[in-house]
């Protein structure tokens, strides 16, 4: 009951709670929080405390001493340590709620991956419900990257959306509301990173960091060869010699070191049109496929899905911030009983 | 060489439609048509309706905002200025479109939820202030109660009763009270002195009614007591006393008819049953409540007080060490030692 009272002072939020960052969307004020998904635990004795979380945890990444620890807490798109993700929730939920001097207990919308399991679901949910949300609705991530991009998901016509996140691609056609085929493939942003860190060390003998290899991909990254060649200059520690060393990487190494990744999206991409019954790939066909989440603003990354599957792709206008604002579209819904949108448990 | 582009684009934005934008520039670039279809794999048509403007090809925004970004990059052009000449010129009836569902509820709702939120925090905080308000009350009839208790029970208490009997407040009868105490003992069928001595007023009173005086009032009594103290000093106490009066005379005749008298208008005057009179021997807690459950009575009372209460019967009554305690209630003594249960408390009600 009191939960209820306290629900009066707080507004409805959408969570993209990705592997990536987490970005929340508070209902009428828009998209107010954009912060990676990390937290730094102190560790004093047997009392684990939370140092920092978001952009400052971010920070600290690869950088802490013995006693402090920076988590990812979602891994493959799924809660990996429940505990730190209530935690980071809670942290998340209260900054947006500033102003007030209760405690927030909002109704909380959350995205989940398409393929994640009852399991994982749940888990979120519950951690949700940990990090004081009053009720917890689930929306399915490409639906909710579906209604942000701003494609008719409720008319009887075929809508593809390929959300590529920090931990999984979520494929899915969509058409009156529904998920009509749906795939999941745990690749994403991250697997960009590591990928450009293994050839780092192949290539180079030397070794970077998450952060580094991250940098890379954003200056430097393509998918499709021919773009003007670009250069960036890093610093890691030579294997070898066990001391940094500087050197230069261009984007056509980084071309190569992503083929693998990017053959294994363009794969599930090219699956799922295989499995889309014939009109919904008559309707895609016409009007093509949308690009959203992070993995989009990848340099080229249309290209080359439009070359693979000689359809038209087009990004979608602030990829980043598509699922959240979709599931914002949703959470405007919920009140209008448009309920099919969401995913049960 | 793209900055050279983007600066025509800026230059022509203000006054261009994102379609004439692409066509100059594809045109400029010598690039046919056809092949920006094939690259965008696009439709010639589709392609030839976002140069002239003409979006029935495409009826999703969404869509027509991405082929536009599609093409201008395809031509190596920023794409901002072509999507803010589209927001220009077609912006606004699709935000209308997108934004309508969303619009519907808002408005309202927001309103409302403020002045819920406004109410709510309003009624929580009267909640509060009237809890404060009353425990506040509640402290002071409490204080109020012990402040006006304790007096009573102890000091005010004959002045009361005399009021109450519209005699004057004196102090004299308490002096014959004691040593009249052996005297009375068989008259009236009272033990103790203290009952006795708030008697005494109203037992004057009855007796010369149209005078209030004091000196009639302490004559008899003092004549009394002193007639019995010859024999009470022999230790014969009631019977001495019976055997003396009639040889004591006429005034003591007379004195023992007006105590009689005095003892039946005592009742009189006792059988108010809003009045409970109590003498405490020993140390007692007391507390008393009345019909409207207020508390009349409450405290620790010491050795030798005595207290007049009065309230609305029936009386809920606490006595400690109830042994030690007398209570006189319509003019009869009640037994306090049968309603006390083994830690010598009595809990009963009178007036029932």
């Amino acid at each position: 009951m009191f939960k209820r009272l306290r629900g009066l002072f707080s507004s409805d939020l959408s969570i993209d709670l990705g592997t990536a960052n987490t970005l929340i969307y508070v209902r009428g004020r828009g998209i107010v929080l954009d912060e990676p998904s990390v937290v730094a635990i102190r560790q004093s004795g047997n009392m684990r405390s939370v140092a920092a979380v978001g952009v400052d945890a971010k920070r600290m990444l690869g950088r802490t001493p013995g006693n402090i620890t920076a988590i990812r807490p979602m891994k493959d798109g799924v809660i990996a340590d429940f505990t730190v993700t209530e935690q980071m929730l809670q942290h998340f939920i209260r900054k947006v709620h500033q102003s007030t001097f209760l405690t927030p207990s909002p109704r909380v919308l959350v995205c989940v991956p398409c393929m994640s399991t009852q399991v994982e679901r749940r888990a979120i949910k519950e951690s949700a419900e940990g990090a004081g949300a009053r009720e917890v609705f689930l929306i399915e991530e490409p639906m909710a990257a579906a209604i942000g991009a701003g494609l008719p998901v409720e008319e009887a016509q075929g809508s593809m959306v390929v959300d590529i996140g920090g931990g999984t691609t979520e494929i899915a056609i969509i058409s009156l509301n529904g998920v009509v085929y749906s795939e999941s493939i745990r690749v994403g942003g991250d697997r960009f990173d590591e990928a450009i860190t293994a050839y780092v060390r192949r290539h180079y003998g030397s070794l970077i960091g998450e952060a580094t290899a991250e940098r890379i991909k954003e200056e430097i990254g393509c998918a499709y060869p021919g773009g003007e060649l670009r250069e960036i200059d890093v610093r890691g520690r030579n294997l070898a010699e066990g001391i940094p060393r500087s050197f230069t990487l261009n984007s056509h190494e980084i071309l190569d070191a992503l083929q693998e990744t990017l053959a294994s999206i363009v794969t599930a991409v090219k699956s799922a049109l295989e499995q889309s019954p014939p009109e919904l790939a008559s309707d895609i066909a016409e009007r093509g496929l949308v690009l959203t989440g992070g993995g989009a603003l990848l340099r080229d990354l249309d290209k080359l899905i439009a070359e693979e599957t000689g359809l038209p792709v087009i990004v979608a206008e602030d990829p980043l911030t598509c699922v959240a604002r979709g599931g914002g579209k949703a959470l405007e819904m919920i009140d209008q009983h448009t309920f099919e949108l969401l995913s049960s448990d | 060489m793209s900055d050279i582009h983007d600066n025509d684009v800026a230059d022509f934005a203000p006054q261009s439609s994102p379609g004439d934008l692409l066509k100059r520039e594809r045109e400029r670039q010598g690039m046919p048509l056809d092949e920006v279809a094939t690259a965008l794999n696009l439709r010639p048509a589709v392609v030839r309706g976002l140069e002239s403007d003409n979006y029935d090809e495409v009826p999703v925004a969404a869509y027509r905002r991405g082929y536009l970004r599609a093409y201008s990059r395809l031509l190596g052009i920023d794409d901002k200025p072509v999507i803010t000449a589209y927001n220009n010129r077609f912006g606004g009836a699709e935000t209308d479109r997108k934004v309508t569902p969303v619009h519907v509820t808002k408005p309202p709702s927001k309103l409302g939820a403020w002045l819920f939120k406004l109410v709510t925090l309003l009624v929580i905080v009267a909640l509060i202030a009237l809890t404060l308000l009353w425990w506040q009350s509640r402290e002071g009839t409490d204080l109020l109660g012990m402040g006006g208790g304790e007096p009573v029970a102890v000091d005010t208490l004959d002045g009361t009763t005399i009021t109450e009997g519209e005699a004057d407040s004196e102090p004299l009868p308490p002096l014959p009270d004691d040593e009249s105490d052996l005297g009375l003992v068989d008259d009236a069928p009272l033990t103790g002195d203290d009952a006795l001595l708030a008697d005494d007023p109203l037992l004057t009173d009855d007796a010369q009614p149209s005078v209030p005086a004091d000196e009639p009032t302490g004559d008899p009594l003092v004549e009394a007591p002193a007639l019995a103290e010859a024999p009470s000093e022999e230790g014969l106490a009631g019977e001495a006393t019976a055997e003396d009066e009639p040889a004591v005379g006429d005034l003591a005749d007379a004195a023992s008819a007006e105590i009689e008298e005095a003892a039946a208008a005592d009742d009189d005057g006792a059988a108010d049953p809003g009045i409970i009179q109590l003498t405490f021997n020993e140390q007692s807690w007391t507390e008393i409540f009345d019909a409207g459950n207020q508390r009349v009575f409450v405290g620790l009372q010491e050795p030798g007080t005595q207290a007049t209460v009065e309230g609305e019967p029936p009386f809920r009554l606490t006595v400690g060490n109830a042994t030690g305690v007398e209570l006189r209630y319509l003019g009869d003594q009640v037994d306090l030692v049968g309603y006390a249960g083994s830690n010598n408390v009595a809990r009963f009600t009178l007036g029932e």
